[in-house]
């Protein structure tokens, strides 16, 4: 069976991410993110792809969001509420904190601000966050009988989680947005080493590779500092949450090293109440931040001040956190048309602008102007500084991912198209795994790791002794601390144990594995064995020399235990006979395992001993001169031994014609 | 009193630093064959139950568990679903309940510690039928509430005292309690307009209070929900903030002085009542009738009491639930319908073996190994489809069998066994192949004779069992002789040997 992969948003772009993914039977959608780009219909996932009939309930089994971003869950109140979804949906529990005030303060900026009508309403929101089932980081939720999933740490944002999927052995992660490196206040992106059928990764930067963080930080502390310095305003537009607390942390420490009395704010009460919620959940940032915790919490800021909406145009420096990031609306649009014309002012921008939005437009070049609307032009004189710290993984990060969880296919989405063909080759090319990157609304088709459950007896376990212990592989991704171990670790997954036996399949029953020495047992069944045998005959001439030979060498050569009192002449005589063969083989072959007996000899299951019988049915040839003496040497084996077993004879014979 | 420490702190940081944390059903392996996890038991914050299982095993160990907490993230039995046995390690609670529930344990604290009101808490839930109810619903049932209750109870006492102008100590015992006390005894000064300092002294409370509101994942669902909408987890944080609660890490912290006035409420360390602040604060008001002390269940009182005499303070003991109720345990069975079900010795009257039950019941003492049989006589394992699509299997002529030799790699993956096609192509080692039932005679004959082989049967007159003998005459000389258990091919060419095997193998089931 394979596992079927349907991408409703962010395939070949960036904005509303939502995959569908059908494994084993069961359908997740992974995130159900809105498009901060589009007013139209294109803002929302294409829902109806999932079920003509709009029977969503019985479409898919769950539905799980990684981390709060609109682009991740902004369209989830319309889903539930509107399209009517009630099913089970999960997030981890800084998600489920806080992506309600991401919903909410996105519908406020729509209805009030730009008037337009509203797609879901405040109290859908609420309905919608009920039904929500908060995860925990690395804790195996049984979603129904046969869907497991799994959180693992993301970094990218507070609670953002990279999501695994099991059905039976069929497994994949979807990573949401990650960082690879850690930032002010969360760690890097932590995973265990899981087998993979499908890795579903996002690309935003695809080809980019980033070098440390530090210099870019004391390129916007500088470019702050400068502002607030020449008596200008810094306005910081930015998502109310994560970004706005990361660099707050820069600038509170920033502050207190510098001993700067300059107040910083912040814009909306949404982003006070953000705080409240990171000093709650601070159990989910950086193991640094969550270090010093019990001591001071790190979001206690020292020196933001509470604002109030005249301070805008209050003389004096100061600093200014506002949402929307892009300045896409609301209050940060508010003051930019307020503080742009100012060259004291700074104004700075996210690293990533949606086109349409005015953080776009600036970006883009550096306008004098910007129109925006018919009637409004805003003069733009003042400083802008890009940020360019992103909280996603650059290209590396993705690679060293990939590389880690050697996933059998990978799919990009959350990308710009050409950067993701690179991406794709490179992965393809370097790293010899299957790479697609699907636009919207196409399903890619993957096949899974299945395998039917059977019963091993205790034998066949313990035929494959030293069995591996592939299980010990508890190494973590980038975390010092385990890396001696998990090298230790990938040595033994390397190698391989291999395990023989029999597999008895029985109807209405399940198969089962045994041992060969069961087999009988379990058939309840008698052996019939089958073996070989000829009848070889050699004139006693061509075994004469030899036996004075022999003799001499007799005592090196193991014996078996047979009684010596009772020999007889007839029985001297024979073990003459066997010594003489003795000394034939030994010429040809390595005698070291030949046991050796008065009247036979034995190796491996191939017994030759002198026969005496006239009528002996395994006589098929018989020797055409008579007149010379002749001894019979009948000779039995068993198949295994066949080859061996025609080479003796072959060497009897071939002594016998010289 | 000189206290001598076994351990330095740099042992319990080594120590600690050998432990790995683990979220509630967080999977971890032990060995590469024996799996772990742990899942709430509601007996305090991170207390667990534990899974084990191994390819042959699967263990439920349960320890002390409360199916509601107010506070801490309750009793999850249904991930305790699917196991062969259910370990017991923990039942104190019963004999706690069954001590607390006597009349006469009652009366001799009475006595004992006088005729200051001592009001002893009973823990008994009330007897709930378990014809009528459905195992989740009894199992539910808000044992919390009445631990609230209890709560509400002494912060009753407490404000009795207070405005008669003593003072309570609370001894730190359960955190739960302390956090339910602070939380409620707050809210009942505010209501009635009662400027009373609270005081907590410990050297661990500052850091204490500030992880226990940052730790959402393992609260109630009443707590998280304080969460989801914007409240601190406990209300510790705004009585900090507005200077009604003053943590101090010492009795002779600087500032405790210009802070202290009485009648105060305190809550510190230790609860047996020898060691940390509570011994000086119990020597100022052991003789203050005003005054008030809280114990919690599990300390002896008269003993812990003896060097404070002569005590006229007044002392209210009060238990909580520690650990499953008797009446629960039957229905939690059935729920978890293990097959065998591991009690502690001292319990065997409450649980004696009957006849017809559905779980087997075993009990072990300390020290004493126990020998525990196990459910499966062989090991699960998986075999994948790259492998088993290598598979040649072979019908056999009787019931519906068909058997294939299998050769690939075997690993152990989260205690389970794994068999999988090997990544370098494996030859079968030249074993001997097996071969079992009889051969018919014509058969052979015909299989002989569709491999271009001219022969004849010679039946063995002597032998009872049905031997008989084929001569091969063409293209060589060749006999095959056959009896019930044996068959001997004797022919000097090796490729006829090999075609009359062939011929043999196709008429006698083998592998």
């Amino acid at each position: 069976m394979a596992i079927e992969c349907l991408v409703l948003g962010a395939g070949q772009e960036v904005g509303k991410s939502c995959v569908v993914v059908s494994i084993g039977g069961k359908r997740i959608m992974f995130d159900c993110g809105m498009h901060m780009g589009y007013d139209d219909h294109r803002r929302f996932p294409n829902f109806s792809l999932i079920s003509e009939t709009g029977d969503f309930n019985s479409a898919l089994t769950c539905v799980v969001i990684t981390h709060f971003h609109l682009d991740h869950v902004g369209a989830l109140p319309y889903f539930t509420e509107v399209c009517g979804y009630h099913g089970p949906i999960f997030m981890t529990y800084p998600t489920k904190a806080l992506a309600p005030l991401m919903l909410e303060d996105y519908r406020k900026v729509m209805v009030d601000r730009r008037g337009e009508e509203e797609q879901f309403t405040y109290d859908h929101i609420i309905e919608c966050m009920k039904k929500v089932t908060p995860l925990d980081l690395k804790q195996t939720v049984r979603v129904d009988k046969d869907l497991e999933i799994c959180a693992y740490y993301a970094g990218h944002v507070l609670g953002a989680a990279m999501i695994y999927a099991r059905v039976g052995e069929s497994s994949l992660v979807y990573t949401g947005d990650y960082n690879m490196t850690p930032d002010r206040h969360l760690g890097a992106a932590q995973i265990d080493r899981l087998q993979l059928d499908l890795l579903i990764t996002e690309s935003t930067y695809a080809t980019t590779i980033r070098d440390s963080k530090y210099a870019r930080e004391r390129e916007f502390l500088r470019a702050v500092h400068k502002c607030i310095s020449g008596g200008g305003k810094v306005l910081i537009p930015t998502f109310a949450l994560g970004r706005a607390q990361e660099l707050c942390i820069l600038l509170d420490d920033y502050w207190e090293r510098m001993n700067l009395k300059v107040p910083i704010y912040f814009s909306a009460g949404l982003t006070i109440q953000a705080n409240m919620y990171y000093k709650m959940l601070i159990g989910w940032a950086s193991q640094k931040i969550k270090g010093i915790s019990s001591v001071r919490n790190t979001f206690d800021f020292k020196h933001v001040c509470p604002f109030d909406r005249s301070l805008v145009n209050s003389p004096g420096p100061c600093v200014l956190f506002a949402t929307p990031g892009m300045i896409s609306g609301g209050f940060s649009l508010e003051v930019f048309k307020q503080w742009a014309p100012s060259e004291l002012n700074l104004v700075t921008l996210p690293g990533y602008c949606v086109a349409g939005t005015i953080g776009h437009k600036l970006m883009s070049g550096k306008p004098t102007k910007i129109d925006l609307d018919k009637d409004t032009q805003i003069d733009v004189r003042c400083q802008i500084h890009q940020l360019s710290f992103s909280p996603h993984t650059d290209a590396k990060g993705i690679m060293d991912l990939v590389e880690y969880l050697s996933p059998k296919h990978v799919i990009l989405v959350h990308g710009e198209k050409p950067k993701m063909a690179l991406l794709k080759e490179r992965i393809q090319s370097e790293l010899g795994i299957q790479c697609y990157y699907p636009a919207n609304n196409e399903t890619v088709l993957i096949p899974s790791t299945q395998s039917v459950k059977i019963d091993a007896t205790k034998m066949f376990i313990n035929s494959c002794s030293n069995a591996k212990l592939q299980g010990v592989k508890r190494s973590f991704l980038f975390i010092s601390d385990s890396s001696s171990r998990s090298t230790e670790i990938s040595k033994l997954l390397e190698e391989d144990v291999t395990a023989e036996g029999i597999l008895v399949m029985e109807k209405t029953k399940t198969a089962k594995i045994i041992h060969e020495d069961e087999l009988l047992h379990t058939l309840r069944v008698e052996e019939h064995q089958v073996q070989f045998a000829f009848c070889c005959p050699m004139e006693v001439t061509s075994l004469q020399p030899e036996l004075i030979e022999a003799k001499s060498h007799e005592d090196s050569l193991m014996e078996l235990d047979v009684p010596r009192s009772s020999a007889t002449a007839d029985n001297r005589t024979n073990k003459g006979f066997i010594n003489g063969l003795v000394a034939i083989f030994k010429i040809k072959i390595d005698c070291k395992d030949l046991q050796i007996a008065s009247d036979h000899l034995q190796l491996r299951s191939f017994r030759v001993c002198i026969c005496s019988s006239e009528h002996c049915s395994y006589r098929t040839k018989e020797k055409k001169d008579i007149s010379k003496s002749v001894v019979y040497f009948c000779c039995r084996w068993s198949f295994s031994d066949d080859k061996l077993a025609r080479k003796l004879l072959q060497i009897m014979g071939q002594s016998d014609s010289s | 009193m000189v206290m001598i420490s076994h351990i330095s702190t740099t042992d319990v940081k080594e120590c600690m630093q050998k432990i790995q944390p683990l979220k509630y059903g967080e999977e971890t392996c032990f060995n590469g064959s024996i799996m772990l996890k742990a899942y709430s038991s509601g007996l305090d914050i991170g207390s667990c139950n534990w899974t084990i299982n191994s390819p042959r095993r699967r263990i439920a160990y349960l320890s002390g568990s409360l199916f509601l907490s107010a506070c801490w993230k309750g009793f999850d039995y249904l991930s305790l679903l699917g196991n062969d046995i259910v370990l017991f390690s923990d039942l104190s609670s019963l004999h706690s309940i069954d001590n607390t529930c006597t009349e006469t344990q009652g009366t001799k604290n009475n006595n004992l510690i006088g005729d200051n009101g001592l009001s002893f808490c009973n823990t008994s839930a009330p007897q709930v039928d378990t014809n009528d109810e459905l195992p989740h619903s009894l199992l539910e049932n808000d044992e919390s509430s009445d631990e609230i209750e209890k709560i509400k109870f002494i912060c009753s006492c407490m404000i009795d005292s207070l405005q008669g102008g003593g003072s309570v100590l609370v001894p730190i015992g359960r955190l739960e309690t302390v956090l339910l006390l602070l939380e409620q005894i707050s809210k009942s000064l505010e209501s009635l307009n009662i400027m009373v300092p609270i005081f907590m002294i410990s050297s661990t409370a500052e850091e204490t209070l500030a992880i226990i509101n940052t730790v959402p994942e393992w609260l109630s669902k009443q707590r998280q929900h304080k969460l989801f909408s914007g409240e601190s987890l406990f209300n510790h944080v705004e009585l900090k903030k507005a200077k009604k609660l003053l943590v101090f890490t010492s009795i002779f912290s600087s500032e405790l002085p210009m802070m202290w006035q009485e009648p105060c409420i305190v809550f510190c360390s230790h609860w047996n009542l020898r060691l940390g602040p509570v011994v000086p604060l119990l020597h100022r008001w052991h003789d203050d009738p005003k005054s008030l002390l809280i114990l919690e269940q599990g300390v002896d009182a008269e003993v812990a009491l003896l060097p404070f005499r002569p005590i006229t303070i007044k002392v209210l003991q009060c238990s909580f639930l520690s650990g499953i109720m008797m009446q629960k345990v039957t229905p939690l069975l059935e729920i978890l319908q293990p097959k065998l079900v591991l009690f502690p010795e001292d319990v065997r009257i409450h649980y004696p073996i009957k006849e017809n039950d559905k779980h087997s019941y075993l009990y072990y003492s300390e020290n004493v190994q126990l020998k525990v049989p196990s459910f499966s006589k062989g090991f699960e394992a998986r075999l994948e489809t790259d492998l088993a699509f290598q598979l040649q299997p072979r019908r056999l002529t009787q019931q519906n069998i068909a058997i294939a030799r299998l050769k690939g790699r075997i690993f152990l993956s989260k205690g389970k066994y794994f068999l999988a096609a090997s990544k370098i192509p494996l030859e079968f080692s030249n074993k001997q192949l097996v071969h079992w039932g009889s051969v018919e005679p014509t058969h052979l004959l015909l299989a002989l004779q569709e491999r271009g082989l001219v022969g004849s049967i010679h039946w063995d007159k002597d032998a009872t069992n049905g031997s008989f003998s084929i001569q091969v005459s063409n293209p060589e000389n060749a006999v095959i002789e056959t009896s019930a258990k044996q068959t001997t091919i004797s022919c000097e060419d090796r490729n006829i040997t090999a075609l009359i095997y062939e011929a043999l193998k196709s008429v006698c089931d083998g592998i």
